[in-house]
């Protein structure tokens, strides 16, 4: 049986992915796990390997740029087999085998993995120790998952078939009938329900965003319209810059986003990471910086002020358990922003090591969907540009984000002298449908607490 | 059989220490604090333990009964790990694991008391092989009652031990009691000694409270064991004073028995035949009970300074 | 490696390699000396180690594992046999209070090294009273090892390494077993007791035997190797104590667990197994743990419900294929 490769999910709201190179060619025997071809997508350049051993038929080629789930090529098990895909008779899927009737989603986008399981609400998923461990570590929301072992269980070949050939898209019940009423391409819509679900809202803002001029969508000028001039210059759109874009208008068009600044002394944290920085390093083997303590004390306060922490929902103010702090990086085509999680639960230490291996990651284009998901609230460091303040745009569908500034020595009044002390600006842009101003500065007001007397964080 | 007046001052002594240490036991258990489980006393049958184990060497092996208090020590255990053990106490002798029912002082050749009636049978049975297998020229003493004699084990072991010709000497105590049953539940015979010619050995039966009678008999049967004869059976009949376990009301005992018996006390007769005989003065009499009583009173601090098992213990040892 | 040798000879062999070796080892029971065995398995022992060391009894189970047990005590390494391992009920008292108990009870006092061989005898029709395999009875006894050689290897090496240890050893013998030939290695070998034997490797499921079992666990594994299927074939060798990290590691790999043994299932090794690893490798099984044993009934001499009665490679088969969806 062949096994289809198909443009996997990896990321929450991504919805199409481009090929920008096969790294294995038409007819090639392939082995499981070499890598089959690269995927640019909104927020990360990705390799995918293969998920089983085969030959490769490519059925959609470079530069394309295909809808999540879509079919992309197969792997056939034996000559045979090929020959018949090549000839463009689809082998049974080996990854598919859907248990229960698909819902109605059929208008969506053609999603070829296994159809939803039609599971009632609250019902339990029957699922072995195994296969749930494998959805954890693959952040896969495990009710998705259909079931073919006996009695409908869902075994471990169900889940990684459905990390191979993607998910379907995630709504809820009320968003999947609108979709099919409305005859909508699912795969356009952002989805801001938990977990990253189109809801109900979305369609109805994306529907609204069809009719209306073109206030939230930029109306794409097509090349050709644009006036060049000699020496200018037109770079092409990559999936991540158009992405970048949008999301960029959309957070301001959607948030009512005010803006709070606080000007911190770094002296403190500063002394506590020299004092750090050699067992740091010797012992833990990681280079401690002044953004793992303000990651830290960040977390430490949202813990303080869980009014930080949440999301705007049509049916109430979200308020997360987690605090998984969002580290904005710059990267070769733009920026990503990988998640720590549980960073209040995390040693400064522990997130050096975490930040230090994102960073890494992030560099090398291989940051997966468990390292960019599930982020609560971001932090954007410009320090090392010498930028004294800035305000950053929230990061959808999240309600704040902190703008951390460099550490500037100025002259600041202490008891009634003035000195010199080393000073850095926090600026917290935050959504105020949900955050207030006083909840703001309450926030920003702990935030400088902390850094003035570190010894907080383990006092308290 | 002529016996000197050391071997006399000997059984004498072995019977008080018995005595003295069953006594003192009773009081310390029946005060509730110190002892736990059971015990199973062993008052009036000490001529049958002093006088078998007086015939015996330190590499001579034994088995006891659940009331096998009286025959350890009459074989020469140290009283300290005994009193430990009894009081559930790390320097007891089995660690404090065993109690009063599975005693063990293998260096002095006890090798075991059973809390199941009769198995100590196949027990002894396997060491008197050992013996023999080893040519060590030892004997192997197993105590039992006639409740056991009823057992598969018993003859199973008799019938074994005669076929195998092994020097096993299986020393019956009738107490007419077994738990709660008179002996003519248990045996159809009177004597037990009937039964050993049915094996192809010989058996004697005498009386169980004569402490000489005990010594001279026992010491026949060790002399044919050691000629490698094959087993040999003595049988002495005795009373226990006490019930079957402390607390034992004894309703089965018909009226006056134990009065009766308590005239046959074999270390009170033999008290008054040393005596009389002035193998000891009243004195020499005192001096043994006194030095008996010091080593019991010495038990007894030991066993009560000894810590507890830690809990460790229940997981060390399962395997050699 | 010499000419192949049967799996009964195989423990003869040892038995008069260690008697050679350690003048403290001889053999008891009934039939054993002079006859050599109901089965053979002693014989010559008697001629080349004379009557002191090859003893014949009475018929008195109880009493020749109880001997064992005092003589053992005393310093000697007795090696018994119960001839069929139904009659080994007649020796429970003296394998669980005293032989099992001893060496604890009495604060290490004495050491109990002692073998009992009992022989299994299911497949031939002999029946309610002749065909039983009771390992689980004894597995659950502690202070008393129990091992079930599967080859003529490592009956030797079993044998071997029971008479050396110094703790009650009960070896399980099938007859079943006894014409099975295999080359020996060269020398003085052991099979260490508590340590399972990765007979096959694999990745498709774990398949755990025991004794006899591992012939109709072969032929499983040869037939699902025909449908792709490969197996990781594990055989127990000891009973316990239990080697179950080899099969965790095992479970880890393949996800999926299937326990054979020719005694019935309930209360069975098969459950301690199961138990065991679900308690401790629960997110590595992708399907229940599964068990291949007798039913919950009595062996019959009848040839037809004998069989029926009997796990085999067929129902193995049958088995790994339900497991593997």
């Amino acid at each position: 049986m062949a096994i289809e490769i198909t443009m996997p999910k990896l990321g929450l709201t991504m919805e199409t992915g481009k090929i920008t190179e096969w790294k294995k060619k038409e007819g090639d025997q392939v082995k499981k796990g070499e890598i089959l071809l690269v995927v640019e997508t909104e927020k990360i350049t990705y390799e995918v390997e293969a998920p089983g051993d085969g030959i490769l038929h490519i059925v959609v080629p470079v530069e394309g740029e295909v809808p999540v789930a879509e079919l992309i090529g197969y792997l056939a098990a034996d000559k045979a087999e090929y020959d018949k895909v090549a000839a463009g008779g689809a082998a049974p899927a080996a990854a598919t085998a859907p248990a229960a009737a698909a819902p109605v989603a059929a208008a969506a986008a053609p999603a070829k993995a296994a159809a939803a399981p039609a599971r009632a609400p609250g019902e339990r998923v029957k699922s072995s120790p195994f296969a749930r461990k494998l959805a954890d570590e693959a952040g896969i929301d495990i009710a998705l998952v259909a079931g073919t072992g006996p009695e409908g269980r869902v075994v471990a070949k169900d889940v990684e078939a459905f990390k191979e050939s993607g998910p379907r898209i995630r709504m809820t019940p009320v968003a999947e009938k609108m979709v099919a009423d409305l005859k909508l391409d699912a795969a356009q819509i952002t989805g801001t329900g938990p977990g990253g679900k189109i809801t109900k809202e979305d369609i109805e803002q994306f529907a609204a965003r069809q009719k209306a001029p073109a206030t939230a969508a930029p109306a794409e000028k097509k090349t050709g319209e644009v006036k060049m001039e000699e020496g200018d210059k037109l770079v092409k759109l990559t999936s991540m810059r158009k992405v970048i874009a949008r999301k960029m208008l959309e957070s301001c068009n959607q948030a009512a986003q005010a803006y709070m600044t606080n000007s911190i002394d770094a002296t403190l944290i500063q002394e506590f990471r020299e004092k750090i920085l050699k067992t740091a390093e010797k012992k833990h083997g990681v280079r401690v910086t002044i953004t793992d303590f303000v990651i830290k004390i960040t977390a430490m306060a949202i813990e303080r002020h869980p009014v930080i922490n949440t999301r705007w929902t049509a049916d109430g103010i979200l308020f997360l358990k987690n605090i998984n702090v969002g580290m904005a990086m710059a990267i070769k085509d733009g920026l990503v922003v990988p998640v720590i999680h549980n960073a209040n639960k995390k040693s400064i230490i522990q997130i050096a090591k975490d930040r230090t291996a994102l960073i890494d990651k992030g560099r090398n284009g291989k940051l997966g969907p468990a390292e960019m998901t599930g982020g609560t609230f971001t932090v954007s460091a410009m320090g090392m540009f010498g930028t004294e303040l800035f305000s950053a745009i929230i990061n959808q569908p999240e309600n704040a984000i902190l703008g951390v500034g460099a550490i500037i020595d100025k002259p600041v009044v202490v008891n009634k002298q003035i000195v010199i002390k080393p000073m850095m600006n926090l600026t917290l842009t935050y959504d105020h449908r949900t955050i207030d101003g006083a909840d703001a500065g309450r926030f920003l007001q702990t935030l400088k607490e902390l850094h003035d007397d570190p010894m907080l964080i383990l006092a308290e | 059989m002529k016996i000197s007046k050391d071997i006399k001052i000997d059984l004498f002594t072995r019977m008080v220490k018995v005595r003295t240490f069953e006594d003192d036991t009773n009081k310390i258990f029946m005060a509730g604090k110190e002892m736990p489980g059971f015990l199973h006393l062993s008052q009036g049958e000490d001529a049958m333990a002093a006088g078998t184990c007086a015939n015996l060497e330190i590499n001579d092996a034994i088995y006891t009964t659940h009331r096998g208090h009286g025959c350890i020590i009459a074989k020469g255990a140290d009283l300290k790990p005994m009193m430990a053990e009894l009081f559930g106490r790390i320097d007891g002798c089995c660690k404090g694991r065993a109690g009063s029912m599975h005693f063990a002082d293998v260096k002095t050749g006890c090798m075991g008391s059973n809390g199941v009636v009769g198995e100590g049978m196949r027990l002894a049975v396997g060491t008197a092989f050992a013996q023999k297998y080893n040519k060590t020229n030892n004997v192997t003493a197993v105590f039992f009652g006639e409740g056991a004699s009823g057992t598969g084990s018993f003859h199973e072991s008799f019938n074994m031990a005669a076929t195998l010709k092994l020097p096993v000497i299986f020393v019956c105590s009738i107490n007419l009691y077994a738990q709660m049953t008179h002996k003519s539940v248990h045996i159809a015979i009177e004597d037990m000694a009937e039964r050993a010619a049915g094996y192809g050995a010989p058996g004697v039966t005498f009386d169980g409270n004569d402490v000489e009678v005990v010594y001279e008999e026992v010491a026949k049967a060790v002399k044919h064991c050691r000629a490698g004869k094959g087993p040999y059976l003595v049988e002495g009949k005795t009373y226990r004073h006490y019930g079957h376990y402390i607390g034992d009301p004894c309703n089965y005992r018909p009226a006056g028995e134990l009065e009766e018996w308590m005239k046959k006390d074999p270390v009170v007769l033999y008290e008054k035949k040393l005596l009389k005989e002035g193998v000891l003065d009243a004195k020499g009499v005192q001096q043994v009970k006194d030095e008996c009583k010091r080593l019991v009173d010495e038990a007894v601090e030991y066993a009560r300074k000894s810590p507890q098992p830690d809990i460790e213990e229940l997981y060390v040892d399962i395997f050699a | 490696m010499g000419k192949p040798v049967m799996f009964q000879w195989a423990i003869n062999h040892a038995i008069a390699e260690e008697m050679r070796r350690d003048p403290t080892v001889f053999i008891i029971g009934e039939d054993v000396g002079k006859p050599g065995g109901p089965f053979g398995v002693t014989r010559g022992l008697l001629d080349e180690f004379g009557p002191e060391r090859a003893v014949d009894t009475p018929i008195s189970e109880g009493t020749i594992v109880g001997m064992c047990a005092g003589a053992a005590a005393a310093g000697l390494r007795p090696v018994a046999e119960i001839m069929f391992m139904n009659f080994i009920t007649l020796c429970v008292e003296e394998l669980y209070n005293q032989a099992s108990k001893m060496h604890w009870m009495f604060g290490a006092q004495v050491k109990l090294p002692m073998v009992v061989r009992a022989m299994t005898a299911g497949g031939y029709g002999a029946g309610p009273h002749h065909s039983s395999s009771l390992e689980g009875w004894f597995a659950s006894m502690p202070g008393l090892k129990v091992v079930m050689p599967s080859t003529p290897v490592n009956a030797k090496g079993l044998m071997k390494a029971a008479i050396r240890d110094d703790n009650p050893v009960l070896y399980i013998e099938p007859l079943s077993s006894y014409k099975l030939k295999a080359e020996m290695p060269e020398g003085d070998f052991i099979t260490p007791i508590g340590k399972c034997e990765i007979v096959k490797e694999g990745s498709d499921i774990t398949i755990v035997t025991v004794g006899r079992m591992l012939q109709e666990s072969l032929k499983a594994v040869d037939q699902l190797a025909k449908d792709g299927v490969k197996p990781e074939l594990i055989d127990l060798l000891t009973v316990s104590p239990l080697d179950m990290d080899t099969i965790y590691t095992s479970v880890k790999k393949t996800h999926r667990l299937v326990i054979i043994h020719e005694a019935k299932e309930t209360m069975g090794i098969g459950a301690e197994i199961a138990a065991l690893v679900q308690e401790k490798a629960f997110d590595w099984l992708d399907a229940p743990v599964a068990r291949v044993a007798a039913p919950f009934t009595h062996i019959a001499f009848q040839p037809k419900l004998e069989q029926h009665y009997m796990p085999d490679a067929g129902k193995l088969v049958a088995k790994v294929k339900t497991m593997l969806g």
